[in-house]
């Protein structure tokens, strides 16, 4: 790198951008874990932690390194966010409303498991090179929980791939709440 | 070493760069502390979010961070993943870490342009692909662009759709980022003075309007160059869509409030972007002492599907850019400081 690449400012940075270890990572969740204690339902998960270098107010004045922790909580509705200073300490807790973060591996995992048990979608888990992509459920706000939407989709003789069917489950509540099957003879819906 | 979330560094063609991806976010690919020959350009930017209404009223899909009305936020791929319609969840093309999506070229300067430092990464977003390309030229421009691929939507193959790709940018001229401002330009006629800018005194919604060849800059008001002139770098947004009911804007000039909030999120409830105007481009705006500006623009594309031809297997990737072109952030004489366009640099 040519040193006269980098602004004083960014270089000033450099001791702030360490990767993120997998003792920071376990530090920083069981802060959050601890701080939210007594608020936190037996049902939630908590998403991988992410740095957060802070912009100061000033330019010539120092940026800090905090630990994001998201946590959603399925039980209370909630999806919240602990900060965690570089120190070890909390230094926010935020309640971020409606905020739908990406759908984890596992959440998508229960929320099929869900969905097949209830509707029985054993003949379409046999169709060849079948796979499930997850999208977010329309206007959360109407309904709210934590609703992750499934497409069963599978490829076709054309070489298309289509959409066999959409289930919506409320992982809040455990309960699908939305199914719908296209392309067959006796449509099954909820 | 984390999955995702860490930052990467990327230097070249006098820039110095940081990027990453949280997957967490579901936004895609950030570049952060873009500093070109030593002087701090860019904060961050990114392209967090997409709205896709299609004709019909329905689907209008928000896609990216914080993802409603269907959509789906993006998911990072391997950037040799073949562009189609991709198995998931797990799919064997998925990234199972930053690196694994993201491509940084080195591309030296030729007869006809600078030497170029260009960071790309591929996404997954439903049947669709999403091309995150920041490129970072020799003499100081940067051009972010947004490739779409992958396949028509299964649902509606033949309906025409829009693709509004949405960029949040956060400039911060010379590191002096309490005292910019946000100026709008005009070319009104040919008189001597025709040409008009225009210094914004609130944040707000701001429309393009190619008859007057508009822009805009973000100009540092205590910093400047050899010549006497105040630094900026001001952008300018190519047309080949309007705005719609769903996207009601072409630019927002608003101001930053961290690295936290006002990311996308709580966007796109009603599957339109209101809440830009209406929750983030609010309050009064200091055109003597300057904000820290942060500025949200949208790249749009019409699609006009071609399923029953070249677009049945998948869709060609296709590109559309804007750019961030210095204005008086260098000095003059130093406008080839790396040797641009086969010019030997200064």
């Amino acid at each position: 790198m040519k040193p006269s690449d980098m602004s004083e400012a960014t270089r000033a940075l450099l001791p702030l951008l360490d990767p993120l270890s997998s003792a920071d990572e376990r530090r920083a969740i069981e802060t959050a874990q601890h701080h939210l204690r007594k608020e936190l339902s037996q049902r939630y998960r908590v998403f991988p932690p992410l740095v957060r270098i802070s912009k100061p107010k000033n330019p010539g004045d120092k940026s800090r390194r905090t630990i994001a922790v998201l946590i959603v909580d399925y039980e209370k509705r909630k999806t919240l966010e602990v900060t965690v200073g570089s120190d070890g300490a909390v230094e926010r807790l935020d309640d971020l409303g409606e905020y739908q973060p990406p759908f984890l591996l596992d959440e998508i995992k229960e929320a099929r498991e869900i969905a097949e048990r209830t509707f029985g979608l054993e003949p379409l888990r046999q169709r060849a090179g079948i796979f499930v992509q997850p999208f977010v459920a329309e206007r959360p706000q109407l309904q709210g929980g934590r609703r992750v939407g499934l497409r069963y989709r599978a490829p076709e003789e054309d070489g298309t791939v289509s959409v066999l069917a959409e289930a919506v489950v409320n992982l809040s509540d455990r309960r699908l709440i939305r199914f719908e099957e296209f392309g067959q003879p006796e449509r099954r819906t909820l | 070493m984390a999955n995702f979330g860490d930052y990467h560094a990327a230097n070249f063609a006098g820039w110095s760069v940081y990027w990453r991806i949280p997957a967490q976010s579901g936004g895609g690919l950030e570049v952060w502390w873009a500093d070109f020959l030593g002087h701090r350009v860019m904060w961050r930017g990114s392209q967090p979010f997409a709205l896709v209404p299609y004709h019909g009223g329905s689907p209008t899909y928000k896609d990216g961070y914080d993802a409603h009305c269907g959509g789906a936020p993006f998911f990072a791929l391997k950037h040799g993943a073949p562009n189609g319609d991709l198995p998931y969840d797990p799919g064997p093309f998925d990234a199972a870490v930053d690196t694994d999506a993201v491509v940084v070229a080195t591309d030296a300067a030729d007869d006809f342009g600078p030497a170029r430092l260009t960071i790309s990464a591929k996404f997954q977003c439903g049947w669709y692909q999403y091309v995150h390309r920041w490129e970072f030229s020799g003499d100081g421009v940067i051009t972010p662009s947004v490739a779409m691929g992958g396949h028509v939507n299964p649902y509606a193959p033949d309906t025409a759709h829009v693709h509004h790709m949405y960029f949040r940018v956060d400039l911060d001229i010379d590191g002096q980022y309490p005292h910019d401002v946000c100026e709008e330009f005009d070319h009104k006629d040919f008189t001597p003075g025709g040409d008009h800018w225009t210094t914004l005194n609130a944040q707000g919604k701001r429309f393009t309007n190619p008859d007057t060849a508009r822009k805009w800059r973000v100009r540092d008001t205590v910093v400047q160059n050899k010549g006497k002139q105040w630094k900026g770098y001001e952008i300018e947004l190519p047309r080949t869509a309007g705005r719609d009911q769903y996207s009601t804007g072409d630019l927002w000039a608003t101001i930053y409030r961290g690295d936290d909030v006002q990311q996308g999120e709580g966007v796109g409830l009603m599957c339109t972007d209101e809440e830009l105007e209406t929750k983030y481009a609010t309050g009064p705006l200091h055109p003597a002492t300057g904000d820290d500006i942060v500025l949200w623009l949208v790249v749009r594309h019409h699609h006009e599907p071609r399923f029953s031809g070249e677009e049945f297997s998948r869709l060609p990737y296709h590109f559309h850019e804007f750019s961030i072109t210095p204005q008086n952030f260098l000095d003059p004489g130093s406008d080839n400081p790396t040797g641009a366009g086969g010019r030997p640099p200064r």
